[in-house]
This record gives structure tokens, C-alpha cells and sequence, in this order.
């Protein structure tokens, strides 16, 4: 497993270490080409010297850095100074020469060709130029101007050509050019290398609250649910990743929680049916029983199974309103009035409530974003909870009052009775599951999870429900649900 | 002995007070917290047992109230929670014993047994006066005779007003404490109900060769003392 903090370490030093090298190699090239002008430099005054000394008039004077072919100079001929050679029409020929003493000129250089050296060659001990200039023909009045030259030119009619070969050694130059290599070189390697190694631990160091992320994020396990990430010492990128993985930790923690709440309160609620047949059958196989006796005992351990059995469903039912997982299927509309109206004929009809005691109000043709299956049973629950455990009779009849908000296109509906036994912090636990008002577990179809499972359906319908107890007693439940045309 | 059994399932209520009577225990039973209070106020119960989620008066404030009051009733929680830290608020308020459901009836017996007999300071399961041995947990009385064993042949009444004794041998037991001992709400008392198991007891004793250990303590009632020697 590659490590990101190593491979961009890795990285930064390699490129630090192109872009250095690059860099002090430039750096070198430029400081031989100061050294070599430096030098030229002074070649060049030396030749203006001699220029302005020998006087040519009218004479065209060029001087030549290029890589001209140039008389040969052997090795050790170091000493410097310079050469004129002349061209009259016949080759060239070495009129004077001072302090190149092994210049030589000879049937080579005359036919300039062999052997060619190239003085700006590095090879060559000694680095010159050349000055090529253009003698004016003779005047008209005959003056001539080979007086001026510094040696005696036979004058012809045509154009006399000379060439100054000005030189120096070129010892102290390489030794200068020799000692910046030897210096950048080492300077170099150490520069490079620290460069290298700064640019490392430049990243290592940046990326390292990268590294403390990473090791937190593994850190967290199954059994560490409250376990959160640090986000103090973070940078702007990487404090909204953990701020995201702790808001996810805190919903997962939540879910866990409610999950292990809700197991919990399941097998608490299972355990006392299990304890009953198994009582049952205990104390009646301790001793030999009548058939009526064991007919009194199969009959209990039936109801108890029966009980189980709803309990079971009831836990069914609730899992499915639970687990709804995105999967969340389309939402349908239902009209209001009609589905309330006739959710209260039917459990009128099945003895679960009065209908002479509900007083319905509702706009007709409301409709509401809900599927009609998850609105009967949401209606179906409130209503049965509302006659099984509130006070419910002609004085005190269930309200149930649907309204629309202009303002948000919500739909309210509320849902109030009497519960005098109810108190304060008990509304504040009526949607949990598997809490009753009355702790007996006699009650073979009330598990205290019908409530549980109206407000999963509300909530999977989009909506939201909220209980309100007044201080005279009487209960609320107000649901909202989104208008079908506004959804 | 006398038992209190407050459970709000009927199911269980009932076939645990059944299983109890007929382990030979007097057993008096009640559906909710309020109920079960008002007789472990009235009545002193060897051991009572009690639900923890009760209607009407939780089983804990039940407990709670009882120790105020002053009963030294061994009591055990029944109940369905199961963690550590229920365990411990329970047997901190005032609880002997915490039985999770479910359980099996055996270890109940078991345990009520235990707590009784704590109350009463024995240690074992069997108490012996002089050569008469007798095994609550059993519900068996024998005497030692001569390096042989005779069981006596004692009816559930019999053995009960025995045990009864046997808990507090060496001290007079009144007469009430013995019906209390013996009857439950249910049973149909007679004013000469104890004195005639006495009398059966004691015949019953002196059949298999054994010296008189039940004393009658006039005005009193009845008293299980070792033999002169």
C-alpha cells in the first residue's frame, strides 16, 4: 500500500531536484559566459589598441570573434600578443608578429586552409581574434599610406587586406572557468541535496495533518460509536471532510442508539411472554396433571403465543416503516375529507371507535402528498389510540381538524381529546417505542408501538407530527403533510 | 412460608403461585404495586416477590416504601431489565435478590428459600434440632435414631408449621405468626388449625421413637427446643 504522504515526498524531492540542477546549471553556464566575455573583453581593447596605434586610414577595421579559421598556434604557445598577416593579391603573408613567437605561417596558412584551429576552441591554449582590415587604395595624388603601417606593405593598385590576430592565454581563464565549476559543482550537490530535503519535509510536514486524519479515521471502529474526529488543529481543506464524517459519525451514532433502544425495548417486551409459557409449562410438568389441567394450561400458553405472535407483527410492522433506506417509494396523493371520513366509518364498524363521537372539520378537496395505504394506517392508529387510552364521550369528543397554511402550502391536521391521565413528561415519550401509560402486559394487542409506527409512516411520508398536552388536559396530535400540488 | 407475589401478568401471576402452593408455600399474590404494598404492609411475608414494571406503583417505589416501613422481608426482584446498572439500583433500594426473565421455576423456589432463610440467619438449606433434621429446600424432615435415618412422613401443613418452628428454633413462635406461616389469603382458617398440626407433628414424632421438641408455650404458642439431656 502506497502512502500519499511518501509518494508526494518523493515527488516534491525529485522535482526540487531537476529544477535545482537545472537552475545551478544555468547558473554555471552564465558565469562562463561572463568569465569568456570578461576575457574578450579585454582581447577586444587590446586590438581597438593596436587599431588606433597603427593608424590605417580610411581603412575599414572588423574585428572577428567568430569562428573564423585562424592561423595555427601550436600548444605552447602561450605567451600571447598578436600576428598581422597581409593579403596582396598572392595569399597572405606574416608581416609582423610580436609575442607569438610560434605562430607559424607557413605554405598552410598561406593557402588558409590546413591546418584550420579554432582559437576559441577550449582545447587551445590560447584565445584571440582576429582584426581583418581594409587599407584605402592609393590616392589619387599618390600619397600613399603604407607610411602609417607598421611594417612595410608593398602598395598596389588594389586594395590591401590585413589581418591582426590578437591573442592571450587562455590559462587563467579555464583556471578562473575551472575553479566556478569546481564551486557551483559542490555548491550544487549541497544545494540540491537541501533543497531536496527541504522540499520533503516541506510536504512530509504539510500533509501530516493529512496523516492525523487518516490514523482518527481508522481509529474509529464498531464498538467506538461516540468516537468523534478532531477538527481544531485542521486545515480549511480537510476540516469540512471531518466536520462530514463526524456529522455522518453522529448520525450513525444516532441510528445505532435508536436501533439498540428499540432491540432492547423488543426483547424486554418478549421476555415476560417467554417467562409466562415457560412458567406455565414448568409448574405444570412438577406434577401429574388432569386432562382438564392440561387443557387450562395449552389454553394459557396459546393465548400467551397468540400474544407473542401480535407482538411479533406489531415489531414486523414497525421494521418496515423503519427501513425505509432511500428506498422511499413515490409519494401518491389522498383526499382528505373522504379518507378520514371513511376511516372512521370503518373503525366505527369494527367497534374500535364511535363516530358520533368524532367531530370532523376539513376543506373538501384537500388534497395531500401521502399514499393512501400509509394515510388509513396513520388515521387508523391516532383515532384507535384516541378512543383505547384517552377520554373520549359525548362531553369530551375527539376533534379532528384539517386546515391548509396559505403560507408554506402545509397541510395541519389535528387530532384532540382528553387524556386526563396524562402528564407532561409522558408526552414527551408517547412516540417511543414500546412505552405504555399502563405498564401491565396483559394487553394482548397494545405493545406501545402503535404511536412508534404513526410517526416512521408521517415522517416517511414527508411529514412531521408533534404532541401537545394543554394544561386543561387535552391532548393534541398535529401532523403536517406537504399539499399535493405543491410537492 | 409465606409468600407475596406481586406480578402484573396474570399468565405468570398465576402459574407461579400455583407452583409455589404446591411446593407447600402459602402464597398470596396481587396485580399491580398499590395492591401489593397495602399487603406487604398488613402481613409479614417470609419473602416476597416482585415485578419490577408494575401499574399503578412501580415495583422499585413498592420496595422502597416497604423498607421505610420496616420490613425485613426477604424480597426479590423480578424483572425483564437485565443490565448491570439495574441490577445494581435494584439490590441498592432494598432488594435481596434480582431474577431476570425469563427463569426457571427451580431456581425461583431456590432463591425464595435463600432469602427466607437469610432473614432468619441460617446459613443451610437443612436445620437440626437435636436428632430432627429437616431440608427446606427438600421440604423433607427425618430423625437420627441410633446412627439410622427415619423419615417422617409429614403433610405440607405438617411440614410447614415444622419449618416454621425450625426457623426460629429455640424461641416461642406465637400461634398468629405460625398461620401466617402457613395459611394464605385464600385458605379458610379454623381457630384449632395449628394446635391440631402440632398434634399431628408431635404424634408423628413420637412414632418413630423421637423425645418431645415441640414445647407448648402457654398464651404464646409453640417453641422447637433441643432435648434435656
Amino acid at each position: 500500500m502506497k502512502s500519499i504522504r511518501v509518494q508526494a515526498m518523493v515527488l516534491s524531492s525529485l522535482y526540487m531536484v531537476v529544477i535545482v540542477t537545472l537552475g545551478m546549471g544555468a547558473l554555471a553556464w552564465l558565469l562562463q559566459r561572463s568569465l569568456t566575455d570578461e576575457f574578450d573583453q579585454t582581447l577586444r581593447a587590446r586590438a581597438e589598441g593596436l587599431a588606433s596605434l597603427v593608424q590605417w586610414d580610411g581603412a575599414s577595421v572588423e574585428f572577428d570573434f567568430s569562428q573564423e579559421r585562424t592561423p595555427w598556434v601550436p600548444p605552447s604557445g602561450n605567451a600571447g600578443g598578436f600576428a598581422i598577416w597581409c593579403d596582396d593579391g598572392t595569399g597572405w603573408k606574416l608581416l609582423e608578429h610580436l609575442g607569438l613567437t610560434d605562430v607559424v605561417l607557413d605554405n598552410a596558412v598561406r593557402e588558409s586552409e590546413s591546418p584550420p584551429r579554432n582559437l576559441r576552441d577550449a582545447s587551445s591554449p590560447l584565445r584571440g581574434l582576429l582584426v581583418k582590415s581594409q587599407v584605402a587604395p592609393e590616392s589619387k595624388d599618390g600619397d600613399a599610406h603604407d607610411k602609417n603601417l607598421p611594417v612595410e606593405i608593398a602598395v598596389t593598385s588594389r586594395a590591401l587586406q590585413l589581418k591582426v590576430f590578437v591573442a592571450l592565454p587562455r590559462k587563467a581563464l579555464d583556471h578562473q572557468i575551472s575553479n566556478m565549476q569546481i564551486l557551483v559543482s559542490v555548491f550544487g550537490v549541497v544545494i540540491v541535496a537541501a533543497a531536496a530535503i527541504a522540499s520533503g519535509l516541506a510536504v512530509w510536514r504539510g500533509l501530516r495533518p493529512l496523516a492525523q486524519l487518516s490514523t482518527s479515521v481508522a481509529s474509529l471502529g464498531p464498538n467506538s460509536p461516540g468516537a468523534r474526529l478532531h477538527t481544531a488543529h485542521l486545515s480549511v481543506e480537510l476540516s469540512p471532510v471531518a466536520n462530514q464524517v463526524n456529522h455522518l459519525l453522529a448520525r450513525a451514532e444516532d441510528v445505532l442508539l435508536r436501533e439498540r433502544g428499540f432491540a432492547s425495548a423488543a426483547s424486554h417486551e418478549l421476555r415476560t411472554p417467554i417467562a409466562e409459557a415457560r412458567m406455565l409449562l414448568e409448574v405444570a410438568l412438577r406434577k401429574e396433571r388432569t386432562s382438564s389441567e392440561w387443557k387450562a394450561t395449552a389454553a394459557s400458553s396459546l393465548s400467551v403465543l397468540a400474544r407473542m405472535q401480535n407482538l411479533a407483527l406489531a415489531l414486523l410492522q414497525t421494521a418496515r416503516t423503519t427501513n425505509t433506506d432511500g428506498t422511499e417509494q413515490e409519494l401518491d396523493s389522498v383526499e382528505l375529507l373522504s379518507a378520514i371520513t371513511a376511516k372512521i366509518q370503518h373503525l366505527g364498524a369494527s367497534g374500535h371507535c364511535n363516530p358520533l363521537l368524532v367531530r370532523l372539520q376539513c376543506p373538501a378537496h384537500l388534497v395531500i402528498a401521502c399514499q393512501p395505504t400509509r394515510m388509513n394506517l396513520i388515521m387508523g392508529n391516532l383515532i384507535r389510540n384516541a378512543f383505547a387510552h384517552g377520554c373520549v364521550d359525548e362531553k369530551n369528543p375527539l376533534h379532528i381538524e384539517a386546515s391548509l397554511h396559505e403560507e408554506d402550502h402545509d397541510v395541519c391536521i389535528t387530532l384532540s381529546n382528553q387524556a386526563p391521565e396524562l402528564l407532561q413528561q409522558d408526552v414527551e415519550r408517547l412516540f417511543d417505542p414500546l412505552w405504555r401509560k399502563n405498564q401491565s402486559r396483559n394487553d394482548q394487542e397494545h405493545f406501545g408501538l402503535g404511536l412508534a409506527i404513526t410517526r416512521q409512516l408521517v415522517e416517511s411520508a414527508g411529514g412531521s407530527i408533534v404532541a401537545r398536552l394543554n394544561s386543561d388536559g387535552q391532548l393534541s396530535m398535529q401532523m403536517r403533510f406537504a399539499r399535493a400540488d405543491a410537492v | 412460608m409465606r409468600i407475596l407475589l406481586v406480578e402484573d401478568s396474570d399468565i405468570l401471576r398465576e402459574s407461579l403461585a400455583r407452583g409455589l402452593r404446591e411446593a407447600g408455600h402459602a402464597v398470596d399474590t396481587a396485580g399491580d404495586g398499590k395492591v401489593g404494598l397495602n399487603l406487604a404492609a398488613k402481613t409479614e411475608y417470609q419473602a416476597i416477590i416482585l415485578d419490577w414494571m408494575l401499574p399503578q406503583r412501580d415495583g422499585l417505589s413498592v420496595l422502597e416504601e416497604l423498607r421505610k416501613l420496616g420490613s425485613r422481608a426477604g424480597v426479590i426482584m423480578l424483572t425483564a431489565r437485565d443490565t448491570v446498572a439495574d441490577r445494581v439500583r435494584g439490590l441498592a433500594t432494598g432488594a435481596d435478590d434480582y431474577l431476570v426473565k425469563p427463569f426457571a421455576f427451580e431456581e425461583l423456589l431456590a432463591r425464595v428459600q435463600a432469602v427466607a432463610r437469610r432473614g432468619v440467619g441460617a446459613r443451610t438449606s437443612t436445620i437440626k434440632v437435636g436428632p430432627l433434621c429437616i431440608d427446606m429446600r427438600a421440604r423433607t424432615a427425618c430423625v437420627m435414631r441410633g446412627g439410622t435415618t427415619i423419615d417422617l412422613a409429614l403433610t405440607a401443613r405438617e411440614f410447614s408449621v415444622l419449618e416454621a418452628l425450625a426457623l426460629h428454633a429455640g424461641k416461642p413462635v406465637p400461634r398468629l405468626r405460625l398461620e401466617e406461616h402457613v395459611y394464605d389469603q385464600r385458605s379458610q382458617v379454623f381457630s384449632n388449625a395449628i394446635d391440631s398440626t402440632i398434634a399431628s407433628i408431635r404424634a408423628k414424632l413420637q412414632a418413630v421413637g423421637a423425645p418431645p421438641l415441640i414445647h407448648t408455650r402457654r398464651k404464646i404458642g409453640y417453641a422447637l427446643l433441643e432435648p434435656r439431656t
